[in-house]
């Protein structure tokens, strides 16, 4: 059982090792080509594991509402808001538990003489401890949480405490948001993403005079009573504004759903990078055939010698086949090499200053794949060339000089 | 059966209908018993090798009929011919055509990878073969390693190689120093002699012609003599 095809491979292995430049420059083509494919379908593929990761600490139980449609731009982010008539409307919805509203603003921040421009979450104070409290991995560093009437207190994330300004926030100090004066009251540890440990949550009021809104709210933040039934009460919530409403004009989606977009998002991205990947594959394919074929014709009278010594056209076919598929298959054992090191150069790396970090990894089955496609390449582009060299008429091959 | 080769009413001819048209072979009649040692004689261009190519199923007639061992071979597929190249023919060339890459003991063992033999089976087979013509100390030299004379001895335990009862030889002395010619003819008839093989062997060359027991002339695609 395969006595032929071993010895063919060592045949081949010979012939391969003897045309050293040819056969390395194809087998880079292949590399690259495979490399490229495990780096960048494991980059997304990590990237979209932590984006659901960070999905799920978020709580099962949560429905964001937002006051533009889901496709739009972010333009209308900026034009269209909800108002408190909006927040009591979905406050009335069987089902809901708490709704925390938001106002989303970028103001300027001054600590110490030094300004900066910080995005600022005006939050009712008495919800702050409820919403921070429900979501995973949102605790406090130091400090407390906001309480009812609190006019006077904010809440630093942890990169606005500690990055922001060249010198350290501590509980406690004063900071000055707009034209108004604070103090800090609590500090979140760091959450690593960069929106939330980037911002400043501010009581609503306040805000409202800093800014001079009177009505906006940004969004919603939905609680629902039970979590299996937070698509029911995403579905009722979506119903209720729809009286007020346009369909399409707003946006109600929970955990899952999101988590699904995302999916969705990050998966015709994988697929996106591959394909390119993949075309790189079809260029060192061609390599591959142009070897072939220049393999096939230096050893024309070879052919026809083995043709006289009773190969026939299947053997010879193989012969050539093995050969470009030992090509491809050592370009794709180096391109998994090379794309494994890839893969973990940009393990742990974040994709924005301070954002969640990347976890890539290679699965087993991204290698198996790589190795595949590697082989199929080797048969589909050696496929021609092998031909050719097996249906040689033998007496014009032993002619050839 | 008595015969190993019969031609009847051989024709090839090259480009038919064309300006270049060449009637290489017309109408060759032929028999060759088992266990002759016969040579084709004729001047270059009579169609020797054409004949001997169509013999040793490397090509088709145009018209006519070839039996090898009964068989007729003129009505086989290419993968038919294979075969029949594989078991019953070992070629000799005049341009000795070993695989340069491959050692000499390798290229002996080159048809029975294709025969399918095991590794040991074949590696034993090949170095007696290597023996037999005198090369049991050259078996892991390269063909460029080799001198003509050693070369073609090589080449004939190639074609020894699936134990075939034909040896077919297209002027193997032709690129040879004269004693290295002898040397390889004395191989035929040791082969002819002590193993019975059938052994046809085509020359232009008098002297090589005279070494063997029968002499076929060819002329123009046409026998004049000795079939
Ligand atoms: N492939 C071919 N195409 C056209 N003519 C050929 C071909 N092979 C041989 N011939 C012609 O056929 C004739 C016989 O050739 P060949 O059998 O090689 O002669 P020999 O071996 O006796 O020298 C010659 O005239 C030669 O030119
Ligand atoms: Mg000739």
């Amino acid at each position: 059982m395969f006595e032929f095809e071993l010895e063919a491979l060592k045949i081949t292995w010979n012939s391969i090792s003897q045309r050293k430049l040819r056969s390395t420059l194809t087998v880079i083509g292949i590399a690259i080509g495979i490399a490229a494919i495990i780096s960048l379908v494991s980059i997304s593929e990590g990237l979209k594991q932590t984006i659901t990761k960070q999905l799920q600490q978020f709580g099962a139980n949560k429905i964001v509402v937002m006051p533009f449609a889901s496709t739009s731009t972010t333009s209308s982010f900026a034009s269209s808001y909800f108002t408190e008539d909006d927040v009591k409307k979905v406050e009335k919805v069987s089902g809901v538990e708490l709704v925390v509203p938001f106002l989303l603003k970028t103001v300027s921040v001054e600590y110490k003489g030094e300004k900066e421009l910080i995005m600022v979450a005006g939050i009712e104070p008495e919800k702050t401890k409820n919403l921070f409290e429900n979501i995973q991995g949102y605790e406090l560093e130091s400090g407390s949480f906001l309480r009812k009437n609190d006019k006077t207190s904010v809440i630093l994330g942890n990169a606005v405490a500690h990055d922001m300004f060249s010198e350290e926030v501590e509980v406690g100090d004063k900071i000055k948001i707009g034209d108004k004066t604070f103090r800090v009251k609590g500090i979140l540890k760091r959450v690593g993403n960069r929106l939330d440990d980037n911002t400043i949550v501010v009581p609503m009021n306040p805000l409202r005079e800093i800014t001079g809104e009177q009505k906006e709210i940004t969004m919603m933040m939905v609680e629902a009573k039970n979590a299996e039934e937070v698509e029911k009460v995403a579905e009722r919530i979506r119903k209720k504004l729809e009286d007020y409403w346009k369909k399409g004009t707003f946006t109600v989606l929970t955990t899952r759903q999101l988590a699904e977009r995302i999916k969705i998002i990050t998966s015709a991205m994988t697929i996106f990078l591959g394909g390119i990947a993949a075309i790189s594959l079809i260029v060192a394919g061609i390599g591959i055939a142009n070897t072939m074929l220049m393999s096939v014709m230096e050893k024309t009278r070879e052919i026809g010698i083995m043709k006289a010594i009773g190969a026939t056209n299947k053997d010879v076919l193989k012969i050539f086949l093995i050969e470009s598929i030992l090509l491809s298959i050592i370009g794709g054992i180096v391109g998994c090499g090379i794309g494994i090191l890839g893969s973990k150069s940009l393990n742990g790396v974040s994709m924005v200053q301070g954002g969640v970090p990347l976890r890539t990894s290679v699965p087993p089955s991204l290698i198996a794949f790589g190795l595949g496609f590697s082989a199929i390449v080797g048969i589909i582009f050696g496929l021609w060339p092998a031909y050719k060299a097996a249906t040689l008429n033998p007496v014009e091959a032993l002619r050839y000089e | 059966m008595k015969y190993i080769v019969e031609c009847k009413n051989v024709w090839k001819v090259y480009n038919p209908e064309s300006s270049a048209e060449v009637k290489a072979l017309r109408g060759i009649n032929m028999k060759i018993k088992k266990g002759e040692f016969i040579s084709i004689m004729g001047s270059s261009g009579s169609g020797k090798s054409t004949l001997l190519h169509c013999i040793g199923c490397l090509d088709t007639p145009t018209k006519g009929k070839i039996y090898i061992d009964g068989v007729d071979v003129s009505k086989l597929n290419d993968d038919e011919l294979a075969l029949v190249r594989r078991y019953k023919i070992g070629f000799v060339f005049q341009f000795f055509n070993l695989v340069p890459s491959l050692t000499a003991l390798e290229n002996v063992e080159l048809p029975m990878v294709f025969a399918g033999i095991p590794k040991n089976e074949r590696r034993k087979r090949a170095i007696q073969l290597l023996e037999i013509v005198g090369l049991g100390k050259r078996l892991y030299h390269h063909p460029n390693q080799l001198s003509g004379g050693e070369q073609q001895r090589v080449a004939i335990a190639r074609a020894l190689a699936n134990d075939p009862e034909l040896i077919l030889a297209d002027e193997p002395t032709g690129n040879l120093d004269s004693k290295s010619g002898a040397e390889v003819m004395k191989v035929f008839k040791t082969l002819n002699k002590k193993f019975g093989k059938t052994i046809v062997i085509v020359t232009h060359d008098p002297l090589v012609a005279k070494t063997t027991k029968r002499i076929v002339k060819i002329k123009d695609g046409k026998i004049i003599g000795g079939e």
